[in-house]
């Protein structure tokens, strides 16, 4: 077996979005596995065109997850009576903006973000109990 | 359907988990973000995560876990062994919140909580206590005036202390102030109160515990005795139900008379009266109560077929006992083993680390707590104890051969464990032969120096 052959071998692979191959060919045999990050991006571009990714979204920008510090309620409204809420998808934020509120035993503790970017996605509703750790919001940044 | 928030992690909150599931009640855990993958989160009906792996930011962090009880809607609270399980504070803030504390009212954990306090209680009460001062001692002027009544060796402690801390043995007058006064130091340095009390010293006596239940009005059973002498360090290994040292008449004094005083003070839910015993004079002396379940309880479980836990929610929700004294009795003998993950080879350093080797032994009364599986990380933010391991036969020798088999089926690795030095102390002859108090393993060069 070449050296072509091999590579020959690795393109059906990778169009076939093969995770491992194995070749026995005479008294040669040959194992190919896919590396884990390549077979992940196999399965990200086949859910999502990357024509459409990367018209959305800025290269080198990167997804935060701003996760709870507290067991509680989380507030996405400052007010109950309105239904204005602190941030909604598609604002821009900085820093330590407030984008909600953990109660926990009737303490409001304000909930601040600790880099700049803009909100791509807010995971829970107004009212709703969240954990320790649990993930609120999704910010995309362009940040180091 | 009565909801239960277990306040606790390990193998206590999967055996509380498991009562309430025999009862159909609904259970809600807790965890911390270093316990996601363990084995009381997945068996409760719900399951929050509080906090990090940090107990004090999770497991001893009332405001967050009072937040997890009322998220989940729960009724009650159980607060199994350790962490919050005797604090007073606690106990408040959950009445204060509306939620039902499963063990004894705050005042009284508080009572027992302070050594003094509760030495003075129940000697007032009728329990035997060891000869001391009647509470703190002023200065080492009275320490030596009360030192001379109880006659030497005597035991200066500090009133809130704990783990041997502000503790001094004085055997002579003349060395009564230097002691004493370092004893304050330690006190004050360990616990922020330099109080400290004397106490007549007790050497070579066994650790003889009563298991108590009551209704909180007034009602009160013994599950007999325990003894659990063999320890390392202050720190029980071994326990074994009952006690077989005692006689009849014995057993029938201290458990009715312990009985007796935790109805007269309205003790509610599980809780246990530790002693010292002298052989020779037949004498128990107090040392301390214990106001919560504890490690142990399970072979008082064996040795008379009650659950202690459903016993505690009977009374938490319908505000009584299922069983009268008349009722219970005690049959064979239990012995309880506890698995660390230490390595006893080094100082009994722990051992935290992925299971990757496990494999419990089982066979004819043989009982396994424990929250280990297949693959699970023990982590190092917690207690090193992993199982308890409980056989039952119909006599001690019975059971000592039980435990002997099934340690050596026993496989967990590769973290280090004491299963071995279990099984040695299993193998020794004076074990065997009960010749033993609480410093078996100095004595016998089982391990090293002093306490």
């Amino acid at each position: 077996m070449k050296m072509d052959n091999i590579k020959e071998l690795i393109q059906l692979m990778k169009d076939n979005h093969l995770k491992s191959l194995n070749v026995k060919d005479g008294d040669l045999e040959i194992e190919l596995e896919a590396h884990s990050n390549y077979s992940n991006k196999v399965v990200e571009s086949s859910s999502s065109p990357e024509t459409n990714l990367e018209k959305s979204v800025p290269k080198d920008s990167k997804l935060i997850e701003i996760r709870s510090t507290q067991i509680g309620t989380f507030y996405t409204q400052p007010d109950e009576d309105s239904t204005d809420t602190f941030v909604k998808v598609g604002d821009k934020v900085t820093s330590g903006d407030q984008i909600g509120l953990i109660e926990i035993m009737k303490l409001f503790n304000e909930v601040r973000v600790d880099h700049s970017g803009v909100i791509e996605e807010i995971l829970v509703t107004n009212g709703e109990p969240v954990e320790y750790d649990q993930v609120l919001m999704l910010l995309r940044t362009e940040e180091e | 359907m009565p909801k239960v928030l277990v306040a606790n992690r390990g193998e206590i909150a999967v055996r509380i988990i498991r009562t309430l599931k025999e009862k159909n009640m609904k259970s809600v855990a807790i965890y911390s973000v270093d316990d996601k993958d363990s084995l009381h989160v997945a068996l409760a009906d719900e399951a929050y995560c509080i906090g990090p792996a940090s107990s004090s930011e999770s497991y001893l962090n009332i405001e967050r876990i009072l937040s997890a009880a009322k998220i989940s809607q729960a009724d009650a609270i159980h607060p199994g062994y350790g962490f919050l399980a005797e604090n007073e504070t606690f106990v408040q803030r959950c009445e204060e919140e509306g939620f039902k504390f499963i063990g004894p009212s705050g005042k009284l954990i508080g009572l027992m909580g302070n050594k003094a306090k509760a030495r003075d209680t129940v000697g007032k009460n009728g329990l035997p206590i060891i000869p001391g001062s009647e509470g703190p001692i002023r200065d080492a002027n009275e320490g030596l005036i009360i030192a001379k009544e109880i006659g030497y060796p005597v035991v200066v402690k500090a009133v809130s202390g704990g783990g041997g801390k502000g503790m001094r043995l004085i055997e002579s007058e003349k060395e009564f102030k230097r002691l004493f006064h370092e004893a304050r130091k330690e006190a004050m340095s360990s616990f922020n109160d330099s109080r400290v009390y004397l106490e007549r010293f007790i050497p070579d006596a066994r650790h003889i515990e009563v298991q108590i239940l009551g209704d909180g009005k007034g009602q009160a059973v013994h599950l007999f005795e325990r003894d659990c002498s063999i320890q390392n360090h202050n720190q029980k290994i071994i326990e074994e139900a009952p006690a077989v040292i005692l006689d009849d008449s014995t057993r029938t004094y201290i458990t009715e008379l312990t009985a007796k005083v935790m109805a007269n003070l309205h003790y509610e839910s599980a809780g246990t009266v530790e002693y010292l015993y002298v052989e020779k004079e037949k004498a128990f002396y107090f040392m301390e109560m214990n106001t919560r379940i504890q490690v142990e309880h399970t072979i008082s479980e064996m040795i008379t077929g009650i659950d202690i836990v459903e016993q505690q929610l009977e009374v938490a929700f319908n505000g009584r006992l299922t069983v009268n004294q008349s009722d219970i009795h005690m049959n064979g003998v239990a012995i309880e083993v506890r698995i660390n993950a230490e390595n006893p080879r080094n100082n009994f350093m722990p051992s935290p680390g992925k299971v990757e080797l496990l494999h419990f032994s089982q066979g004819h009364h043989v009982r396994i707590d424990t929250h280990l599986y297949h693959g699970f990380t023990i982590s190092p933010h917690y207690d090193a104890m992993i199982a308890k391991i409980i056989t039952y036969g119909h006599n001690r020798s019975a059971a000592i051969s039980k435990m002997r088999r099934v340690l050596s089926e026993t496989v967990i690795g590769p973290v280090e464990t004491n299963l071995d030095f279990q099984a040695y102390i299993m193998d020794h002859p004076k074990y065997q032969a009960n010749d033993l108090n609480i410093h078996f393993l100095k004595n016998n060069h089982i391990i090293e120096g002093g306490d």
